[in-house]
């Protein structure tokens, strides 16, 4: 057998050998709805490696395909070196999943859930599997009570601890932190975190500071397709090239070549399930049948919470049919223009800085931003 | 020693079945009615006796009244031919179009198991529940042991039939419950296609000879029935058993086809 020649070769060889997962040119339709298309990434070992999108962006499409549960139209998965479709249950024996809305079986308790799954997987001595796994994620308390009567926090913790259970090279996680108090989504983490030292993990999340916090590198997906996938913090750096604004306004002031113009995305939790660029416009039309006065009555409060949070208040303006938080990442020369408009068109102008938003402004730009 | 997967996802399917509050009021409610069709063939053998000892010119055949013909055979032709229609469909119908609606069919796919463990699994475990069903057959041969002395070895051989039967009913449902998305259909189009399995050959009487004989030769309550009278048949036994396993090598690319669709 022939050996690398070159010392470019051997670094070569040792960073593919280290890549756990590889997704390459990824395609799957569902009659004439494209859902995933030429998505290609990889996860290395001791990477923790975060998969956003919007809602029908393709994220779990892609993560289905990951874990060999549906076929692609086109394109392979590799998990260690082992082709999912050709090889699938050795492929699938480095893998552990966590599926977002796990249904434990409600008649077993936690311990004969778990030893259920480590005998399943083909563990060697699953009672220590289950030992281990049940100390890991402090499930004594609950180890002997029946899955149906958990609660969401333990419920999660029962389904990481199942993936766990044959100690996996490969974790793929898909909103793991989903429907968790603030307390349970801070362990939480800690443990994703910890885990991640000598796995490689995949998490599929819609949360941006949670990607933020634990991601080494996100992977964005839009309609089906790769729109960035680089280290969270270069996808949120500061473009000193372009100036960033927030404004707020009645939606019945957006005018749409404006809207156009300056690639003005309503800020927030706005868009519907299965939804994307088409929903700016339904709330803009549903917001546009308030009266201007009406609109403008938001409590500055409101207004204040909305701005600092990055947009999770500007959900009250949407249902009442307020006013919205818009944003742009305008170009320098076209500043003085947007001012004027702004003044003209009686937009409140919130927020003017140089540079990006940070991680969710580059997100709604990247998912977002084209439909403006 | 380590069992296989697919035996221990056939545990966990069986004990599902039979520990959890529906599975308890399936297999109670398939002794109940098991335990009325007893009573109602126990009680036409014994009037039939009655008959004939009153009037001893009617003649019973040359056979006389036999305890196999008149309670045994009818118990596992009712049986084979209402209960396991009914029934089996409910056994079957969760296995997964079930897992299917909840996501628990993703979580399963991903584990380090082949499609024909999968599938074995849970035929097996559908299939062990169907003959923890079977169970009410021995308190009835007690019953009849106690009154009587039938002809075990063709007893057996009717229990055979029946649970032959069972198990192609059982591959029968699992498929029909891959390819559907919602339990209760699984379970109403597993009732329609068994009933059309066993009764449809009776329906085309006036087809010509070649058709008939084809459809005879095809017929599974045919197989059935000769086995649930006594007559050890290979031929009927290696029919039943290459039928079922047909359809879970269907059933198996009908997995295919959940990968495909997702």
């Amino acid at each position: 057998m022939k050996g690398p020649e070159t010392a470019d070769e051997n670094v070569a060889l040792e960073t593919k050998a280290k890549e756990w997962v590889v997704a390459r040119h990824l395609s799957k339709a569902y009659g004439p709805v494209q859902a995933v298309d030429d998505v290609s990434f990889s996860v290395h070992r001791g990477e923790i490696h975060g998969l956003l999108g919007p809602n029908g962006a393709g994220k779990s499409t892609t993560l289905r395909m990951l874990i060999g549960f549906q076929y692609p139209d086109s394109g392979q998965v590799l998990l260690d070196g082992r082709d999912v479709y050709r090889e699938g249950p050795e492929a699938r024996a480095r893998l552990g999943y966590m599926p977002e809305a796990l249904r434990l079986y409600p008649e077993m308790d936690v311990r004969g859930y778990l030893r259920h799954f480590a005998q399943i997987k083909g563990v060697d001595n699953p009672t220590e599997a289950v030992d281990r796994v049940v100390g890991q994620l402090s499930l004594e308390d609950v180890a002997t009570r029946p899955c149906g009567n958990l609660s969401r926090g333990y419920r999660q913790r029962v389904g990481l601890g199942q993936a766990l259970l044959s100690d996996p090279q490969v974790l793929v996680l898909d909103e793991p932190s989903a429907g968790l108090d603030p307390n349970q989504i801070h362990d939480f983490r800690e443990l994703i975190r910890s885990l991640g030292r000598d796995r490689a993990i995949l998490l599929s999340t819609h949360i941006l500071p949670e990607a933020l916090a634990i991601c080494d590198r996100v992977t964005i997906l839009s309609k089906g397709k790769v729109v960035a996938s680089r280290r969270p913090s270069d996808l949120a750096s500061t473009d000193e090239s372009v100036r960033w604004v927030r404004i707020r306004a009645a939606a019945s002031r957006i005018e749409p070549a404006l809207r156009d113009k300056y690639r003005l995305v309503a800020a927030g939790e706005g868009r519907g399930k299965g939804e994307s660029s088409s929903v700016t416009d339904a709330i803009m039309t549903d917001a546009a049948r308030t009266d201007d006065a009406a609109a403008e009555t938001i409590p500055t409060d409101a207004a204040t919470t909305g701005a600092a949070t990055g947009g999770a208040a500007t959900t009250d303006p949407v249902t009442t049919n307020a006013a919205l938080f818009y944003e742009a990442t305008l170009e320098p020369e076209l500043v003085d223009e947007f001012l004027s408009d702004a003044v003209r068109c009686g937009w409140e102008l919130l927020e003017l800085r140089t540079g990006t938003a940070g991680l969710e402004a580059a997100f709604r730009q990247l998912t977002l931003g084209e439909a403006g | 020693m380590r069992l296989p997967s697919s035996m221990h996802i056939a545990a966990r399917e069986a004990q599902g079945l039979l520990w959890s509050p529906s599975g308890a009021l399936i297999v109670g409610s398939f002794w109940v009615s098991a335990g009325l069709i007893f009573m109602l063939v126990l009680s036409r053998f014994r009037e039939a006796l009655i008959l004939t000892a009153r009037q001893p010119n009617l003649q019973a055949g040359p056979a006389g009244l036999h305890i196999n013909d008149w309670v045994i055979a009818e118990t596992f032709n009712y049986t084979g031919g209402v209960l396991l229609i009914l029934f089996v469909p409910l056994l079957t119908m969760r296995s997964f179009a079930e897992e299917r609606r909840t996501g628990n069919l993703e979580l399963l796919m991903s584990q380090p198991l082949s499609g024909s463990d999968l599938l074995i699994g849970k035929v097996g475990g559908a299939f062990l529940a169907l003959i923890g069903c079977f169970s009410i057959f021995l308190i009835q041969a007690g019953i009849l042991a106690w009154i009587t002395t039938p002809d075990w070895p063709a007893a057996l051989v009717g229990l055979l039939g029946l649970t032959l039967t069972g198990f192609l009913f059982v591959s029968f449902g699992t498929l029909v419950s891959i390819l559907t998305r919602s339990p209760i259909e699984a379970a109403v189009l597993s009732m329609g296609g068994l009933l059309i399995l066993l009764t449809g050959p009776n329906m085309v009487s006036s087809a010509p000879r070649w058709l008939r004989d084809a459809i005879e030769f095809l017929s599974v309550e045919s197989r059935f029935r000769t086995l649930t009278s006594g007559i050890l048949d290979m031929g009927d036994v290696a029919f039943l058993l290459g039928a079922s396993l047909i359809l879970l090598a269907v059933a198996l690319r009908g997995l295919d086809l959940v990968r495909w669709q997702g």
